[in-house]
């Protein structure tokens, strides 16, 4: 790959620079122009509360240093068209808030991020976040985004159930709960990456690999091919227990469908315990949640959605970092705050600060919480992803996941009923090709 | 060929009377033209002949049949439109063809009759033209060729020169009476142009207002007209009425000039009524009555002549050429014999018994 | 200045403009699908024919080839003879037409994404209108997303839905312009009202119908937004069309040569089709 040896020539600011400059001698005051630092940062949380806490901490910044920070809110999907297009047209994002780490891979590959190792490390982190890159951390992680099987307490009790610690204790409870009117379970098959995230806890759990070490292709193979044939049987037997229109169902249906009680378990990250909140609170009281679980009881697991910021290459990098470096330290609990039970913080020292902590939310739902934490510090636990699968970041997994290989697995399992070995092996045949470039 | 008949024929649109109670007689093979001014029904009543109107009440009769009720195509009449409604994706031959194809007669039966009617119209080497690629003059012979094609009993034609121009439009005429004195089959033409009536047909039927007015012959029409309004839309330029009173035999306009009578009914002597003279029937004459000159307009072959007789204005068509100028009197006599007489309340004409 | 000279300024300035926003962006993909590419930053590598080689060996590229073309040709299909209908309808003297008409171009001025949504709300397995209904009608499990077959049935029923009206106002309009004297001199000519269709009608419509085919057929061809977001080509690709797949290998699998090279041949292959489209159904002048 050709890569860019320098930063794009023509920058906002030496353009502005240089138009002040020619303009000074006409219009005196304008040179102040050229001291004045704006930055643009491209932020992908598009909640409202989100905007809003970005809208304070840039006001603060703002005051505090006179320096400017524009931000401009585009949906996670389209961070990478984004950034680059907006690159290619001269006026590039100083820094980015991004969501999936092949995004990351690429840029730094191709020199436009910098790295932030001197910052990163004034700070403790959970496990499996960071995904250094070739010895460098270029990004500033801010949540894990755990997705993990919710319950409603009072039916449990309702029935005498207890929370599942193995795949045949999980499919008991939803076909014990399932009724006319409410289904068992919620896990989408369908080609976004609601199913990446809801449908594949039971594959890490079981313990599937999708790269090995040398990052090739081990879905299918061996043993660790059994266990994802058997991943998908279970999938399979938990698929009558689902609600209809799975192959189409995404996030906000899980939300919808647990919040007006039709189904008993629902898949999503702490954003299900706000929506409750808001919309069903008699529900929010009685919810609690569980990690996906393996066949024996003995590995747990969380997939994860991690969320962080970059600084990107451009002549106002120094200016960027001082940005992020002001915001971890100053702001980094405000803008966890804004979506307080969903954006679980994955640097460690945030559990224990009184200020993180007093958030009425996260006092409220203390106990889902501290299970929360537990998915960092728990021995049992797996807390993995299809594209941060293999031995380091690599764009190979970035690529399997995008495939959606294993979204059409399972839509092979469960609307076509294929035997599961014969699915897994196409779906492995598939991550190849799509890996192949 | 068949004789068509229209009895006590009424059209309504919701409760607007267009056509007002018609009778018609057309005798079988005779070429009648429906004249009138627009809106007068004539069309409707063409229409309501073909099958294309609903008949609210009356009846018409195509030969011996009762044709009420029957659709279009089983009436065996042809129609010739004013914009010539050919298909304009279909050839000329088969435009002719159509309503024979639709019969589902054989091509090879087709052909024969549309050669034919082509040539009877000149058409044979715009067979194979689309409508598009022809003159005015060529779609409105197609037009009629379509209609010979099919043999009816009865051929209508709804305004078919008004497309045309001035100049065309005199040689269509005489094609078209050509052709029916050629082939003989029952017409019904209808035309707005009282020229057009007078030239083509054997009888004409005047109408206004959804009611007929007269029927006769062209000359008859000419000659006699039974009112005002038939006075008045037959013949060009029209005929001048002059208000006045009858006195002992002659007549006095409202101007108090004496204008001569021949024949008027004892029973109209001091009566008012309107005095009808035909601008062709005033004489150049020494004795004639003095009248101003306003507009001279000389045609060639005849000379306009706009003058005030007294205080009224009378329009005089002299065969001769006039040398008058705006200003100038001249004598002009009305032939006492040509002169008509009309009531002038009810517009009948006042003829002795 | 002189009317020719406004004439040419006008002329550039379209020239211009269709350069830079139409032919540049296509050159420019045509030129990144010879490459071996990943961003839109940096320079691709020179990849020659390997782009294309492997698409064509893609069994993806075939199947949504052929579903793109089905996707085309149904809903193309379907627009045109229910645009007809409904043209012919909102044709006829009825009361409130002009509000009849008002109603009918509404889908059309529906954003897509509105619609897709609403649809995707209205056929939800478990709260949406559709499926109550069904219930009520006894059909408990139709999940129309369930099935390659009635999720692609499902998409060419809402882009009908939604792209009707375009052929309706077309198709209306076309109508106002044959003269009643046609279908009188039909009718006298003993052409019933299927012949009066067939003879006047249908040859009088032919020159918009074709274009609207030809519009038609191109958007519907290369229509994204509606299937991206009903069902982003799934389950098991049976909504996946060319479309789809190439902003799924650019956009996503950073394959942007790969991407691209989808959709220089997708455009090769509308070209084609449209030079024996207009082969077939010159446009007369």
């Amino acid at each position: 790959m050709t890569r860019f040896a320098q930063p794009p020539k023509l920058s906002r600011r030496t353009f502005l620079a240089a138009s002040a400059g020619a303009a000074s001698a006409l219009y005196t005051p304008a040179i102040r122009a050229q001291g004045a630092v704006t930055l643009r940062l491209m932020n992908t949380e598009t909640a409202i509360a989100s905007i809003e806490a970005m809208k304070k901490i840039v006001a603060d910044y703002k005051a505090l240093t006179g320096v400017t920070v524009l931000f401009d809110n585009v949906a996670p999907a389209d961070e990478y068209p984004k950034l680059s297009s907006a690159m290619r047209s001269g006026s590039p994002y100083d820094m980015a808030a991004l969501g999936f780490i092949g995004d990351v891979i690429l840029l730094a590959d191709q020199n436009l991020l910098v790295p932030m190792n001197e910052l990163v490390d004034k700070y403790q982190w959970g496990p499996k976040i960071l995904f250094p890159y070739k010895g460098n951390k270029y990004w500033l992680p801010y949540d894990y985004n755990f997705c993990m099987i919710y319950y409603r307490k009072d039916l449990y009790s309702a029935k005498g159930l207890k929370v599942p610690n193995n795949w045949t204790e999980y499919l008991g409870n939803a076909e014990k709960l399932k009724t006319a009117e409410m289904a068992g379970c919620f896990h989408p098959t369908g080609n976004t990456g609601a199913t990446q995230w809801m449908s594949t806890g039971f594959h890490f759990a079981e313990g599937v690999q999708f790269l090995d070490d040398k990052l090739d292709i081990v879905f299918d193979k061996g043993d660790n091919g059994k266990k994802a044939i058997a991943a998908l049987d279970y999938f399979a037997s938990l698929y009558p227990n689902m609600p209809a229109g799975m192959a189409q169902a995404s996030w906000a249906q899980s939300l919808g469908l647990f919040s007006s009680s039709q189904v008993a378990h629902a898949t999503y990250s702490g954003r299900l315990i706000e929506v409750l909140e808001d919309k069903a609170p008699d529900i929010a009281a009685k919810v609690g949640a569980f990690p996906y679980m393996d066949s024996t009881g003995k590995q747990k697991a969380v997939t994860h959605g991690y969320d962080g910021f970059v600084v990107m290459n451009t002549p106002r990098a120094e200016e960027s970092m001082k940005f992020m470096t002001w915001f971890a330290k100053e702001k980094y609990i405000d803008w966890l705050h804004a979506a307080p039970v969903h954006q679980q913080p994955c640097r460690l020292d945030i559990y224990d600060d009184p200020r993180w902590r007093s958030h009425p939310m996260l006092q409220k739902h203390a106990e889902l919480v501290a299970e929360m934490r537990g998915f960092i510090t728990r021995p049992d636990m797996t807390i993995a992803s299809i594209d941060t699968q293999g031995p380091h970041a690599n764009l190979k997994a970035a690529k399997v996941f995008e495939s959606l290989a294993f979204n059409e697995m399972l839509q092979n399992a469960t609307l076509k009923k294929m035997p599961s070995a014969e699915a897994v092996g196409i779906a492995a045949e598939k991550m190849r090709r799509a890996t192949a470039t | 060929m068949a004789p068509v008949s229209i009895k006590g024929l009424k059209k309504r649109f919701g409760s607007l009377e267009v056509v007002k109670g018609i009778d018609i007689d057309i005798a079988d093979g005779e070429f009648v033209v429906l004249v009138g001014p627009s809106g007068c029904g004539k069309s409707t009543l063409l229409r309501m002949l073909a099958g294309l109107e609903n008949i609210s009440d009356g009846e018409i009769r195509i030969g011996s049949k009762v044709v009420n009720d029957l659709p279009p195509k089983d009436r065996d009449i042809a129609m010739v439109f004013q914009n010539y409604a050919l298909y304009p994706h279909m050839k000329v031959a088969d435009n002719m063809g159509f309503s024979l194809k639709l019969k589902k007669m054989s091509k090879a039966d087709i052909a024969p009759r549309v050669d034919r009617a082509a040539d009877i119209l000149g058409l044979r080497q715009l067979l194979d033209r689309y409508p598009r690629q022809l003159s005015g003059g060529q779609r409105q012979r197609v037009a009629m060729g379509r209609a010979i094609v099919r043999a009816p009993q009865v051929f209508l034609f709804d305004e078919p020169l008004s497309n045309l121009d001035a100049k065309l439009r005199v040689a269509m005429r005489a094609e078209i009476k050509a052709l029916h004195q050629k082939l003989k089959t029952t017409t019904v033409y209808v035309t707005h142009d009282q020229i057009e009536a007078m030239t083509m047909a054997d009888k004409i039927v005047v109408m206004r207002d959804g009611v007929v007015e007269q029927i006769g012959t062209p000359l008859e029409l000419y000659d006699r007209p039974a009112n005002l309004f038939v006075a008045g839309f037959i013949g060009s330029p029209s005929m001048n009425q002059i208000r006045g009173t009858v006195r002992g035999g002659a007549f006095e306009t409202t101007g108090g000039v004496c204008l001569p009578l021949s024949g008027a009914p004892k029973t109209a002597d001091g009566r008012v009524a309107i005095y009808g003279a035909r601008p062709e029937h005033f004489m150049l004459s020494d004795d004639g009555l003095p009248a101003e000159v306003t507009v001279v307009e000389p045609t060639g072959s005849e000379t306009h002549v706009m003058a005030n007789l007294g205080t009224t204005p009378v329009v005089c068509v002299f065969r001769e050429r006039i040398r008058a100028m705006p200003g100038d009197t001249i004598r002009i006599a009305p032939l006492p014999e040509a002169a008509h007489l009309f009531d002038a309340d009810s517009g009948r004409a006042i003829r002795a018994a | 200045m002189k009317p020719d000279a406004t004439v040419r300024i006008f002329l550039l300035f379209g020239i211009a403009v269709t350069a830079v926003l139409i032919i540049l962006p296509a050159i420019q993909a045509i030129v990144l699908s010879f490459q071996s590419v990943n961003s839109f930053v940096v320079a691709g590598e020179w990849a020659g024919l390997a782009n294309y080689r492997r698409i064509l060996g893609m069994p993806e590229f075939w199947r949504d080839l052929w579903t793109g073309t089905c996707y085309a040709v149904c809903t193309v299909a379907l627009q045109v003879v229910l645009g007809i209908g409904s043209a012919l309808i909102l044709h006829a003297p009825i009361r409130g037409q002009a509000l009849f008409r008002a109603i009918a171009i509404l889908p059309y001025i529906l954003p897509t994404v509105v619609v897709a949504i609403s649809f995707q709300w209205m056929l939800d397995g478990n709260v949406g209108i559709v499926t109550h209904w069904l219930k009520a009608l006894g059909i408990s499990n139709f999940v129309w997303s369930d099935s390659s077959f009635a999720a692609f049935a499902t998409v060419v029923g809402v882009s009908v839905w939604m792209w009707t009206p375009f052929v309706t106002i077309c198709v209306l309009a076309s109508l106002q312009t044959i003269p009643d004297e046609l279908y009188a001199a039909a009718r006298v000519d003993g052409a019933g009202p299927f012949q009066s269709f067939r003879h006047v009608t249908l040859p009088g419509i032919r020159d918009v119908l074709v274009v609207v085919v030809l519009l038609r057929g191109i958007w519907m061809f290369n229509k994204f937004d509606v299937i991206w977001l009903m069902t982003q080509g799934g389950p098991l690709g049976g909504t996946e069309h060319l479309p789809v797949l190439s902003y799924h290998m650019a956009f996503r699998l950073y394959d942007i040569g790969g991407g691209a090279a989808v959709a220089t041949l997708s455009l090769i292959l509308l070209t084609v089709a449209l030079v024996v489209f207009f082969r077939r159904f010159p446009i007369e002048t």
